[in-house]
């Protein structure tokens, strides 16, 4: 299954814990730093695809005043996926910032490579 | 007046809600109500794109509610159709009307062929499947109602 911004990052924020629907878009938001927020209901249908296809499944179900609340939890599959797809756009990431900042970066890992882009520009 | 209560009156959160409860499923009906909940609570803005979000997924449901709906009809419509054409066969109906329409338009010879018209008939009934369905699911709403009052 092909893995989108937005069903990557709820991979990830389910690695840690299980979470419900707002839950979990608060931490896509805090996972990706703000840039990420995601709408209710394309959160809902992502969390549908990934139901069907194995990746994430039902937790639990709570009642909270008078509702069904709904977790979901990460699968063994799911884990494994998410973490091949979180290597490589490290990879992707790391090759980029290699040919943005020449080849002295290249071969070290991407935060090493956004630190020297940093310490770069504060010197420039 | 409270943070919450102001917010409640928002028509963004009211029309957001009013199409959280045509998302198909009690479950994700009470999903969406308790994500919107929270975002109110929290004092946070819904955009026109988060509606509008909602709006697909409630277009979705209905989508797949209303072809799982109509599934079993369709088929048993085809099924019908071909019992039907093929009871016609067997007792000459079909022969009896190709010789009619051979004399009547004085062609040299006319035949119905059986797989043009199954095509036919199967795109054919899928939206007179859907209007059955939901002629049918109207008068029994109508219905239902009735009786409660």
């Amino acid at each position: 299954m092909h893995l989108n911004e937005q069903r990557f990052l709820i991979l990830a924020a389910l690695a840690r814990t299980p979470l419900h629907g707002y839950a979990l878009a608060e931490e896509i938001r805090d996972l990706s730093s703000g840039h990420h927020t995601p709408r209710p209901g394309a959160l809902y249908h992502s969390l549908d695809k990934l139901v069907a296809s194995g990746l994430v499944e039902l937790d639990r179900e709570e009642m909270v005043d008078g509702r069904l609340r709904r977790y979901y939890r990460i699968t063994a599959t799911g884990e494994s996926t998410v973490t091949t797809e979180a290597e490589r756009r490290a990879a992707t990431a790391t090759a980029a910032l290699g040919r943005i900042l020449g080849s002295t970066f290249s071969s070290f890992p991407a935060h090493v490579g956004s630190a020297a882009h940093d310490l770069r520009k504060a010197t420039q | 007046m409270t943070r919450q209560n102001q917010t409640r009156r928002t028509p963004r959160y009211r029309i957001a809600r009013w199409l959280a409860d045509r998302t198909g499923h009690h479950t994700r009906v009470d999903e969406l109500t308790d994500h919107l909940d929270q975002l109110e609570a929290n004092g946070q803005h819904l955009a026109i794109l988060d509606i509008v979000s909602i709006a697909a997924l409630a277009v979705r449901d209905t989508v797949v509610a209303a072809a799982s709906a109509c599934a079993r009809p369709y088929v048993a419509n085809l099924l019908l159709g071909v019992a039907a054409w093929w009871i016609a066969t067997w007792t000459g109906f079909i022969g009896s009307t190709e010789t009619f329409i051979e004399e009547v338009f004085a062609l040299e010879s006319f035949a119905f062929t059986g797989r043009d018209i199954f095509f036919l008939y199967a795109v054919a009934a899928i939206p007179l499947t859907l209007l059955v369905v939901l002629l049918l699911r109207g008068l029994r709403s109508i219905t239902e109602r009735h009786r409660s009052r």
